[in-house]
């Protein structure tokens, strides 16, 4: 188990991970001839799509064909994808941005060369992706990609809730801890990641983690693999169709050997990650970083869990190897 | 057939085969109701149950052509509540049931489907047309938590509504005095409980239904 104060330190990082954001109202409910002005906003990784909408809507309103129109029914798409708003943002920008994930220097290199942090290459990569472009529109509700969103934020509040009990159910296999909270306690875990107060948010997701009288039974954990939709019986997938895998990961996989970020994914999708050790065909992407096989899944559950409790993690596929391999 | 190692959660492959048990029921006497119009088991990516039913909206239209035409169609005719014949009105609900990963209880999906495009897929038109009037208080109280919402199909990801299952151990668990069951018989009470607050239900004719195994004759195998 990694030292406590690491453990902390990474978690603040994670919390202050954010994405530089360009929003534009789609021309179609502009009722300028010329595009209106983009929003451009410092998200937080582990904020939602929901949390945004009234600014942009304030934002956007002197714009709109239809000014009347509900901040909620405003919906972001990137490339013509339609933005799944339960996911959180750094999830979204892992998934579809295109980025490379960053990179720790290869700790099996002997002294490695020093190196800035990110080479002139690098830097041209990420201006081209970043700030993030984004499209916000108020008509035609994508139903078939995205459920709806109501006036007063209780569809998202619900959606965030749920994912946290299936995070605690997973992780005592009871939802009873959860439950347990007071009501004031259950408002200020919302309200923190609102307000993306970390302290806040600790003060109560220590009551969840270490629950009295219960271990930690699984690791709660999903793989997201875009572009690799199943095949449909409605023909092909839409664009940015992703695909979400989940499977049963204990914390440690024997008495004295804990479960590696590679051990549970070669658990969770043999055919991508064949090896406990070296990334192959895919390598796991979290908070934008490209993390070791080798990383101990409690401590990440500690440190770098989202704030529904769960470790979404994306799995970038090697194109050149994947193809290789085929 | 064996009892379930850990009721009320139900494993991998008990579940499968819970969900074969369904599926031999309905081959066997499906054709002896017309409350269910098809059942398939589907394998892609992982086991899961689908039920099909069509709903008459006889209530709603009085003695108009379409009643007539639906008559037609009420007869024991597979081939026409299978087959997308433009006389066909009314309205599929098809019903998914998939093991959860989180729970290890089995876990309700549904689609709404209206051929003649008249009622929209939306939780309004669920209420409407398909949880019965004694469940609807019920429904609405439990809230999002609990009663029915819209979730990411586990293997589309595109939305469809959800039946949440976070009190189904409790009522498995509460509904047994004995708790060696067979999968068979877990996923009819299961049924039972889950399925009745979206009108789904396990006609007579299936439940009675003597399949193999049911009636403790597996012992001969």
């Amino acid at each position: 188990m990694a030292n406590p104060r690491n453990l902390s330190s990474l978690q603040a990082k994670v919390w202050n991970g954010s994405i530089p954001l360009e929003i534009r109202l789609a021309s179609s409910d502009c009722r300028n001839y010329d595009e209106s002005d983009p929003y451009l906003v410092m998200c937080p990784r582990l904020s939602y799509i929901p949390l945004l909408l009234p600014r942009l809507h304030a934002f956007f309103s002197p714009f709109l064909i239809d000014p009347d129109v509900a901040p909620s029914k405003g919906w972001l798409s990137f490339e013509d994808v339609p933005l799944k708003w339960h996911y959180p943002v750094g999830l979204l920008f892992d998934l579809y941005s295109g980025i490379d994930p960053a990179t720790a220097p290869d700790p099996n290199e002997p002294n490695p060369e020093p190196q800035p942090s990110l080479s002139p290459r690098d830097l041209e990569a990420e201006s081209a992706v970043l700030p993030w472009r984004l499209t916000i529109r108020y008509t035609e509700w994508p139903s078939k990609q995205l459920i709806k969103l109501d006036d007063n934020g209780k569809v998202m509040h619900d959606a965030f809730i749920n994912s946290v009990k299936e995070a605690d159910f997973l992780r005592n296999g009871t939802a009873k801890v959860v439950m347990s909270l007071s009501k004031d306690d259950s408002t200020q875990l919302w309200t923190s990641v609102q307000k993306m107060n970390l302290e806040g948010f600790n003060a109560i997701n220590q009551k969840l983690l270490n629950p009295r009288g219960s271990n930690l039974r699984h690791i709660p954990i999903k793989l997201y693999l875009p572009h690799a939709a199943p095949d449909s019986e409605e023909g092909a997938p839409a664009p940015g169709t992703v695909r979400v895998v989940q499977a049963i990961v204990k914390p440690l996989i024997s008495n004295r050997q804990a479960q590696t970020l590679g051990t549970a994914l070669k658990s969770i999708l043999p055919t991508l990650f064949q090896s406990t050790r070296r990334p192959m065909l895919a390598q796991p992407v979290l908070h934008g970083a490209a993390v070791p096989l080798s990383a101990n899944v409690h401590d990440l559950l500690r440190a770098a869990a989202y704030a529904d409790g769960w470790l979404h993690v994306v799995g970038e596929i090697d194109l050149v190897h994947y193809i290789d391999y085929l | 057939m064996k009892t379930l190692v850990s009721f009320p959660s139900i494993t991998v492959s008990e579940f499968e085969e819970a969900c074969q048990a369904i599926n031999t029921r309905f081959d066997l006497c499906g054709h002896l109701q017309n409350d269910w119009s098809r059942v398939d088991l589907v394998k892609q990516d992982v086991v899961h149950l689908r039920i099909t039913r069509i709903l008459h909206q006889t209530t709603k239209r009085a003695h108009s052509n379409i009643d007539e035409a639906e008559d037609e169609v009420h007869e024991e005719d597979e081939e026409a509540l299978q087959s997308r014949s433009p006389s066909e009105s009314g309205i599929r609900i098809e019903y998914q049931v998939f093991l959860s990963p989180i729970y290890r209880v089995p876990v309700l999906y549904l689609n709404l489907e209206d051929r003649r495009g008249v009622v929209p897929p939306t939780i309004e038109s669920l209420y409407e047309q398909v949880i019965p009037e004694h469940f609807k208080a019920q429904v609405r109280d439990l809230g999002v938590i609990g009663g029915i919402t819209m979730a990411d199909h586990p293997i589309t990801n595109r939305p469809v509504f959800f039946v949440h299952p976070c009190n189904t151990a409790d009522a498995l668990r509460a509904s047994l005095e004995e708790t060696k069951i067979t999968a068979d018989q877990y996923i009819l009470l299961w049924i039972g409980i889950v399925g009745g607050c979206v009108g789904l239900q396990v006609p007579t004719a299936i439940a009675i239904a003597r399949t193999n195994g049911t009636h403790g004759k597996s012992n001969a195998s």
